[in-house]
This record gives structure tokens, C-alpha cells and sequence, in this order.
């Protein structure tokens, strides 16, 4: 298999600006597929915005411009011509604070379905099923699946954020600091999900928590200031960084 | 005068409480007088003050007639305003690019402040004699003159307030709905809308109250009789009053029990104009309780 | 939005359309009926506001025009884009415009609803127009359908036509209103009508004493509802313990706003004029009293938009209560108070029923010397002249009035947003 066939995305000199100013210079990395891709990197230094690109959920915000490419399955998905819903479709959020709709444990998870058309109560109840054990959230909602949502803990609700996101059947998950919201126990629940989703999917996930990054990550991308310092194995970003920034930044010299 | 800190500051608290306390008085004091002043009226004619028959020279004083036209100008109004104005306000908050809403909300706040006398006075001289020759009707003054008046004036708050309630539905519920794969569209009708109900309703009421509570834009384009058109329906016949053309026509020649039923009239808008109040308050605070989860 | 953009704007909507490797059959049927129903939309409701008639025979050409381009769009709907079942909204609709276009033109001209008891005639051209309306509506948003292949998008685009259509509806009156006022009041405006009594009921001379009235009113509201309200503002915002009291004193505040202005009028009129006769005083005290609520609401607004951390810092130095609200709270909420008590008055000055038995003549008050003299004011001058017209030449002035009238109203709300956005302290 060639590199290339080992990659599910691939971002191509990416430069993103709000307004007048720029946010992100010239990001080229791939995303490797069935693999966790870590971006660390201190405050403000635009891992949230590189990933929201990988979505188009930057389009959403009004006066933001992206130039350049990002492949998903060596398709541009930022073409003029693509289905921005479709592109969704393949490439679910988890979002840093948990965000699940004011409606059921049920109807949450069954939202996705609904909307790409599914109405087949059976199909539904295997999904949410299926879904909610891929979350390891199963065995504690199964007997209130009809109950609200708002009534879950932190990291319940996260979890279901991530069921949710897992019922579409996207191909990759990303996920924006997804518990820096949580308490320590619900943390390594979440890291545990993450190691075993990457079995069926590709994860990209956003952290300032840089010892998360080397338990959960297979590759590491470290960014500064809206660059790509430094991108390869988490094993190397740790052990043996390359550049200044990124040792200064691992060793905790700031950030 | 060398007054010491704190003395100072208790009188100037005191004045305040003083100028709160007048405020206050105020406020219950028209409450009281209004009641008071319809109370002749409950004694001298009792349930008969909500029948269908009023005549002057005979003493009856039947305020039906201006109930019926009271509900029926609001209820029309409304039917027209409620889903125009929703649809807008989703226009505004969701659809409408920056620059245009920058525009557009001011527009709507302006005709939020028209005058109800330009609004009346607009009516009998563009509106009225519109409806007379196009409708074959003896002459335009009707229900549904006042309707249509009624619901062009209802629509800027029912908007507005609406826009409010969308604008208010936190990002985080939008943003989801979009990342699992749904349209924007899909989002405001399953998600959006949903959320921002309470803060709807409590537009439409207050949309309500504003049109119930109107005088002069009615008053100048409806018949002005005391009397149920025939069949009630028909909005176009040349008759018919509200509650509030009723005192302002009346208010000036009435006698002593006459204008005790004109306090009545106007204790029925109170009552009524209140309970709208107070319920769209409770359906604001029912927003908050909502997204406290998120 | 300087040329280039428009130009690139330009380029980039009519290369969506005419790119070569896009010009499909669909594309073009389906925008061409778009335009045509919108277009067909317009006339109906142009038609049915200004009481133009279409021919019948007109009528009958373009209806069968659009319910062939549907015939089309259905075609290429079942062969082209393979969906059936979604066609059945389009189906319908072509068959209905085909029924109409036959029925239509063979309607008498008018139906008597008087058989019926209802006092009217249906005209034949309300039918047509009313018709040409919903169908044009209706029909352009099916026909975007089938541009987006019927996914959840095209239903996306046929709710964001009507959203556009909902708001188009709003904004028609308020430009009738507004541009009718303007241009056949305009033409009543000279100086002897801004400083010149009323004389021959309205129908010459002017408006002054009127303006006069109207402005007393403004100043005495201000007077009477700005220490009132603000005063009760502070206590209830900076002092008064939240409880059950204020709770209910909100409520109370509430229900006044709300109160219908009639019945303010009611009050005065049975309360004060007994007091103070039909008087400029009278006047003032029942227009303070109707602002009054607005006022504390926005006052109330105003102060609570200053976080409680401002008055923590000034209590850390050392203020005392009064010392810190009238140093670091007051200051910033002043713009908020400002236009809040702009907005009352304002509403105030355009208020006609609170003022009508209580303190104005329609002529001859003229201008007060004292507070308990009786006075004119705009609101009620148009309003006496609303009622005159038919019997005398009033109109010209009636129009003029109402645009004096609406400026100073709209002026104020004007002025009050200006200074709200020119003054906005973020925090």
C-alpha cells in the first residue's frame, strides 16, 4: 500500500484568515487512516481552527476565508462543487464543551439518522444500540434511553456527544479538546474510547494536554502561532523532537 | 452643611426609596381608581352589562357588541400577523446576511414607532376607500379594515421579540445539529425552532396585548356602531366597534352611569392586557430554565 | 461594495448558470420557471393592490405557459432525476393551473355575497390576482426543487423563497406608508402652515399652536417621568433587596406598560380634569404617568447591563454606596437611560387618546399662560382633521400634519438609536 493510499485526508498549504488577519500559515500534514493524529500546541496558536477546517465548520463563521486543499479520500473538499453535507457526513465533531440537544438520550443519538432519512423505528433502535456501546455509554442509559439528556453528567453527556457523532457512521471522528470539560475518571473513560474507535475509524483530536496527546496519539502534529513546527510519530514528538519550539514546548519551558 | 458620611448616605437612600415609593404609589393607585370608578355600573346593572343590547336613551348598556369586535379584530389580526411575522423574524435572524440585517432591523424598529394616529389616519384615507370599491362594500370602514391596520401594527413587536428568541438559542445546539450532517434549514426546524419557542409565544402575546390594547388606528377605520354584524362573520359590513374605540367615542358626552360602564370597559382591557403580561413573562423565564443544561 | 466586487459577484453567478459543462436542459427549465412564477407572483399582487385588471385572454397564456414548463420540469423529474414520488406536489399544481386557466376566464365578473349576507362582491380581478399570487409563490418554490435533484437542500431552498417572500410582504406596507406620506405631505409644508393658528377648521392656515402643544407635552413628560423613573430605577436596582416586594413590584411596572393608553386617558380624564380642568397640566400628568413604566424599565436595563464587579471595585477603594453609583455606575448607564427616556417621549409626543378630553381643543386654545390653560397638539389636530375629510378640503393639511407629526416621532426614535450605538460602553 502505497503512503498515499495510507492516508484518509491530507491537508495541502492551508492558510485561513479572519477578517484582515491571518490565522493559520501554510499547514501541509496527512491524516493517517485507522490512526489517532494528536495537534498540540499552546494557547491560540490555531489547533481548533485547523481542525474545524477539516469540516467546513469554519464556513459557519462570517468572514473567514481558507485558501488551499484538504483531501479527504484524495478528493478536494474544499472544491467549489462539493456537498458540504455529505463531507459531514464522513467527518463527525465532538465539540470541547458537551453540547447535546434539550431532547431524549434516544432522540440524540437518532437526530443524524433522521435528518439522512432513516425513519425505520427498527433500524433506528439498532443503531442507537450500537452507537451508545461503541461510546461505552450502553449499559449505563440503556434503561432511560427516553429520559432527557440534560440530565447526564459531564462526562456522560460528552460520551453521548460521541455516540452521536458515531451514529451517521462518519469514517473519521475529530474531536476539539474533548475533556478538558471533564473530571479526571471521565477522562481516561474517553482516552480508553479513543484507542479502541480507532479499530473502525481515524481519529484527529485537538489537546492542550500534552501528556494526553502522548498516551492517546499515534502521530503528533505541534503547532505555534498558526504554523506547523513540527508533524511525525508521537513516540518522536516526545522522545526526540526536532525543533527548538517543540522541545521547549514539551519540556514545559511555556505554554 | 457638615453632615456626617453616613447620615448622608441614609437620606440620599431614603429619597430614593421616597421617589420609588410615589412610583409605586402611583402604579396602585390607577389600579384602584379604575376599579372604583366601574364599580356603579356592577351595581346598577349587573350581568347585564355583558349583553348584546346597548341603547343609550333606554339606559342599557350591553358591552357584547364591543367584546365580540375586541376579540374578532384581534383574532383575524393575529391570523394574518403571527405566521408573517415568525416566518420574518427566521428570515432575519438565520437567512439574512449582516449588512442586510444591519438595515432591515432598524426598519422594522421604525414601524414599531409609528404613531397610532398616522396608522388611523393612513387607514381612512388609503386603506378604507381601497376596500370600498374593490370588495363592492357600502363604504370600507369594516372589521376587516381594522384587521388588516391591527395586524400591520402587531407585526413589528411580534418580529422583533421573535428575532430575539432565535438569535438567543445558544450556538453550541446550531453547531452540533450542523456537524452530524444537517442542512441549515433542517437545523432551524428541529433544532432551532423547538428552543426558541417559549421566547415565539411570548412575542405573540405581547403582539396580543398591543393589538387588543388599540385605540385610534381602529377607531378611525371601523364602522363604530354597538352592534354584531349579521352574520357575525362578515368582517366587511359597515358596523361594529372594540372595547377601546367604544370609551374613546363615548368618553367625552357620557353620562354618569355611561361612563361608569366606560370603566368597566376599560378595567376588561386592564384584565386582559395584564394576564398577557404576566404570561409572556412566565414564558421568558421558561427560556432560562431550559438552557441551563447546556 | 466598490466595482470589482460587484463585477466578480457578477462573473461568478453567470459562470454557475452558463458554465458549458453545466448547461443542462434542468438547469435552465427550472430557473426559467422560477423567474416566470415569481414574475407572475409580483403582477397578481401589484394587480390586486393597485386595481389593475388582466385580460382574460392574457391570463390564458401565461397560465398555460407556466403549466407547461411544469409539464417539463416533471418530465425531466421522472426520466432525468429518477424520483416519481416526489413529483406529486408539481403534478398537482400543473393540473390545478390548467383547470384555472379554462375556469378563470369564464367567471362572471362579479359574485354577489350579498345572496349570502355578506355585505360584499367578489370582483372577478381579485380572484385572478389573489390566484396569480399563490400560484406564483407556490409554484416557484416547487420549481427549485428539482435544481437540487429534491434532497434535503432543495427543501431548504423552497423555505428560504418563502422566508424571502414573508419579509418582502412586511416591509410593502411600511413603504406604501412612509412614501405617501412623504410625498403628499411635502407638498403642505410652507412657513405659514409651521407658524400660523388653525383657521376654517383646519382646511387654511397652519399648525403652529399645535407644534407648540405638542412640544410642552414632550418637555412636561420629561419632567415628570425622568425623576420618577430614573429615581425609582436606582432604589429598585442599587438598594431594594430582591424579594418577593420587588417581584411584584415588577410586575406591577409591567402591567402599566402594557396598559392600552385609552385607559390612561380614562383616568385623567376622571381623575384630573375634575382637579385641573382640560388643561396643558393635565395633559403633562396623564402623558408622565403613561412613560413612566418605560422609563423605569429601561433605567432598571440600563443600570443592570453595568457588571457587579465595576461597583466591587469602588466599594475596594473605599466609596460608599451613593459614592460608587454616582462615579462608575451612573456614568456608563447614562447613554442606556438616555435613549430609553428619548424612546417615551417620543411615544408620548404621538400619543392622541390620552390627551383628547383632558387637555386639547381641536382650535382656539392656542397658546397656554398658564399651566391650567387648555392647549392643541399635533396627534389630535390630525386626528380632527381625519374626521373632516370628505366634508372639506382638508387633506393637504391632514397629510402635511401627518408628516410633521411622524418626523418628530421617528426623529426621536432616530436620535435615541443613534446615541444608543454611538454611545455603547462593551464591557
Amino acid at each position: 500500500m502505497s503512503k498515499k493510499q495510507k492516508d484518509k485526508m491530507n491537508i495541502e498549504k492551508i492558510n485561513l484568515w479572519y477578517n484582515k488577519s491571518q490565522a493559520l500559515y501554510d499547514i501541509t500534514m496527512p491524516i493517517t487512516t485507522n490512526k489517532v493524529t494528536a495537534i498540540i500546541g499552546p494557547s491560540g496558536c490555531g489547533k481548533s481552527t485547523l481542525l474545524r477546517c477539516l469540516n467546513r465548520m469554519n464556513d459557519i463563521i462570517p468572514l473567514c476565508r481558507v485558501e488551499g486543499k484538504i483531501l479527504l479520500d484524495n478528493k478536494n473538499i474544499y472544491e467549489k462543487k462539493t456537498d458540504i453535507v455529505e463531507v459531514r457526513k464522513k467527518v463527525g465533531m465532538v465539540f470541547q464543551k458537551p453540547n447535546p440537544f434539550p431532547k431524549s438520550i434516544y432522540e440524540n443519538i437518532a437526530y443524524g439518522c433522521r435528518i439522512a432519512g432513516i425513519k425505520n423505528k427498527n433500524k433506528l433502535d439498532k443503531i442507537v444500540e450500537k452507537s451508545l456501546k461503541e461510546a461505552f455509554l450502553w449499559e449505563e442509559v440503556k434503561d432511560r434511553l427516553k429520559e432527557s439528556a440534560m440530565g447526564l453528567s459531564g462526562g456522560q453527556q460528552q460520551r453521548l456527544c460521541i455516540a452521536r457523532a458515531l451514529a451517521i457512521n462518519p469514517e473519521i471522528i475529530l474531536m476539539d479538546e474533548p475533556c478538558s470539560a471533564l473530571d479526571p475518571i471521565a477522562t481516561a473513560k474517553i482516552e480508553d474510547l479513543i484507542r479502541e474507535l480507532i479499530k473502525n475509524y481515524t481519529v484527529v483530536i485537538v489537546t492542550h494536554n500534552m501528556q494526553q496527546a502522548a498516551r492517546v496519539s499515534d502521530y503528533t502534529a505541534y503547532m505555534y502561532l498558526g504554523k506547523l513546527i513540527e508533524f511525525d510519530k508521537t513516540k518522536q514528538i516526545f522522545e526526540n523532537p526536532k525543533e527548538e519550539s517543540t522541545e521547549n514546548y514539551i519540556t514545559g519551558r511555556f505554554g | 452643611m457638615l453632615l456626617s458620611r453616613n447620615t448622608k448616605e441614609i437620606i440620599i437612600k431614603n429619597i430614593f426609596l421616597v421617589i420609588a415609593a410615589t412610583s409605586i404609589f402611583i402604579i396602585l393607585f390607577i389600579f384602584y381608581f379604575l376599579f372604583s370608578q366601574g364599580i356603579p355600573a356592577f351595581e346598577t346593572l349587573g350581568g347585564k352589562l355583558f349583553s348584546n343590547e346597548w341603547s343609550v336613551a333606554k339606559g342599557e348598556f350591553g358591552l357584547g357588541a364591543a367584546i365580540f369586535g375586541t376579540l374578532i379584530v384581534t383574532g383575524v389580526a393575529m391570523l394574518i400577523a403571527v405566521p408573517l411575522g415568525i416566518l420574518s423574524a427566521i428570515f432575519l435572524a438565520e437567512l439574512a446576511p449582516r449588512k442586510l440585517r444591519l438595515i432591515l432591523k432598524p426598519i422594522i424598529e421604525l414601524l414599531a414607532g409609528i404613531p397610532s394616529i398616522v396608522y388611523g389616519f393612513i387607514g381612512a384615507v388609503l386603506l378604507v376607500p381601497y376596500l370600498q370599491p374593490n370588495f363592492g362594500m357600502l363604504s370600507g370602514y369594516s372589521y376587516l379594515a381594522g384587521s388588516l391596520i391591527l395586524a400591520i401594527m402587531a407585526l413589528p413587536i411580534i418580529i422583533s421579540m421573535s428575532d430575539d428568541a432565535i438569535k438567543a438559542v445558544p450556538r453550541n445546539f446550531k453547531e452540533a445539529s450542523l456537524a452530524v450532517g444537517a442542512t441549515k434549514w433542517q437545523t432551524i426546524k428541529k433544532i432551532t425552532l423547538p428552543s426558541a419557542i417559549s421566547g415565539i409565544s411570548a412575542a405573540v402575546v405581547m403582539g396580543i396585548g398591543r393589538a387588543i390594547g388599540e385605540t385610534m388606528a381602529v377607531s378611525l377605520v371601523l364602522g363604530n356602531m354597538m352592534e354584531i354584524p349579521a352574520p357575525p362573520f362578515d368582517l366587511f359590513e359597515t358596523t361594529g366597534t372594540t372595547l377601546t374605540a367604544l370609551i374613546v367615542n363615548q368618553m367625552g358626552e357620557a353620562t354618569d352611569i355611561q361612563t361608569s360602564v366606560l370603566f368597566v370597559a376599560a378595567v376588561i382591557l386592564f384584565i386582559v392586557v395584564a394576564i398577557l403580561s404576566i404570561s409572556s413573562n412566565i414564558l421568558r423565564e421558561r427560556i432560562e430554565k431550559k438552557f441551563k443544561g447546556a | 461594495m466598490n466595482l470589482e466586487k460587484i463585477k466578480d459577484s457578477l462573473k461568478k453567478y453567470s459562470s454557475l448558470i452558463f458554465d458549458k459543462e453545466n448547461l443542462e436542459i434542468k438547469k435552465i427549465i427550472c430557473i426559467f420557471t422560477f423567474i416566470f412564477s415569481s414574475i407572475i407572483a409580483i403582477i397578481g399582487f401589484f394587480s390586486l393592490t393597485n386595481s389593475f385588471y388582466i385580460g382574460d385572454t392574457s391570463l390564458r397564456v401565461i397560465l398555460i405557459l407556466l403549466a407547461i414548463s411544469y409539464i417539463v420540469i416533471i418530465y425531466i423529474s421522472i426520466f432525468e432525476i429518477k424520483k416519481r414520488k416526489k413529483i406529486y406536489g408539481i403534478l398537482i399544481l400543473t393540473i390545478i393551473i390548467f383547470v384555472a386557466a379554462y375556469l378563470l376566464p369564464l367567471l362572471p365578473p362579479n359574485y354577489e355575497l350579498r345572496d349570502y349576507e355578506i355585505d360584499a362582491t367578489i370582483m372577478k380581478f381579485i380572484i385572478n390576482s389573489v390566484f396569480m399570487v399563490i400560484i406564483g409563490v407556490v409554484g416557484a418554490s416547487l420549481a427549485m426543487k428539482p435544481l437540487y435533484n429534491y434532497t434535503s437542500k432543495s427543501d431548504e431552498m423552497s423555505a428560504y423563497y418563502v422566508l424571502v417572500v414573508s419579509i418582502l410582504l412586511v416591509i410593502y406596507p411600511l413603504i406604501v406608508i412612509v412614501s405617501n406620506i412623504i410625498s403628499n405631505g411635502i407638498g403642505g409644508f410652507s412657513w405659514e402652515f409651521l407658524t400660523q393658528d388653525v383657521r376654517k377648521l383646519g382646511t387654511q392656515g397652519g399648525i403652529f399652536p399645535a407644534l407648540v402643544g405638542t412640544l410642552l407635552l414632550m418637555i412636561g413628560t420629561a419632567l415628570v417621568a425622568l425623576p420618577l423613573g430614573l429615581g425609582c430605577a436606582i432604589y429598585l436596582q442599587e438598594y431594594a433587596k430582591k424579594g418577593i416586594l420587588t417581584r411584584i413590584i415588577s410586575i406591577c411596572v409591567d402591567i402599566l406598560q402594557g396598559t392600552p393608553s385609552i385607559v390612561h386617558g380614562l383616568f385623567g380624564f376622571a381623575f384630573f380634569v375634575p382637579i385641573f380642568g382640560i388643561s396643558v397640566l393635565s395633559g403633562i400628568l396623564i402623558l408622565g404617568f403613561l412613560t413612566l413604566p418605560i422609563i423605569i424599565r429601561s433605567s432598571e436595563e440600563a443600570l443592570r447591563s453595568i457588571p457587579q464587579n465595576i461597583r466591587e471595585g469602588a466599594y475596594a477603594v473605599g466609596a460608599t454606596k451613593w459614592q460608587a453609583i454616582k462615579t462608575v455606575v451612573l456614568p456608563p448607564a447614562i447613554p442606556g437611560i438616555i435613549t430609553g427616556s428619548v424612546l417615551g417621549i417620543g411615544r408620548a409626543a404621538g400619543e392622541t387618546a390620552p390627551i383628547m378630553f383632558t387637555a386639547v381643543y381641536f382650535f382656539g386654545a392656542g397658546i397656554p399662560e398658564s399651566p391650567f390653560d387648555p392647549i392643541q397638539a399635533l396627534p389630535y389636530h390630525l386626528l380632527e382633521l381625519t374626521k373632516l375629510i370628505g366634508y372639506k378640503s382638508v387633506e393637504q393639511n391632514a397629510w402635511a400634519t401627518a408628516l410633521l407629526l411622524l418626523s418628530i416621532v421617528l426623529g426621536m426614535n432616530a436620535i435615541a438609536i443613534i446615541i444608543r450605538e454611538k454611545f455603547r460602553v462593551e464591557f
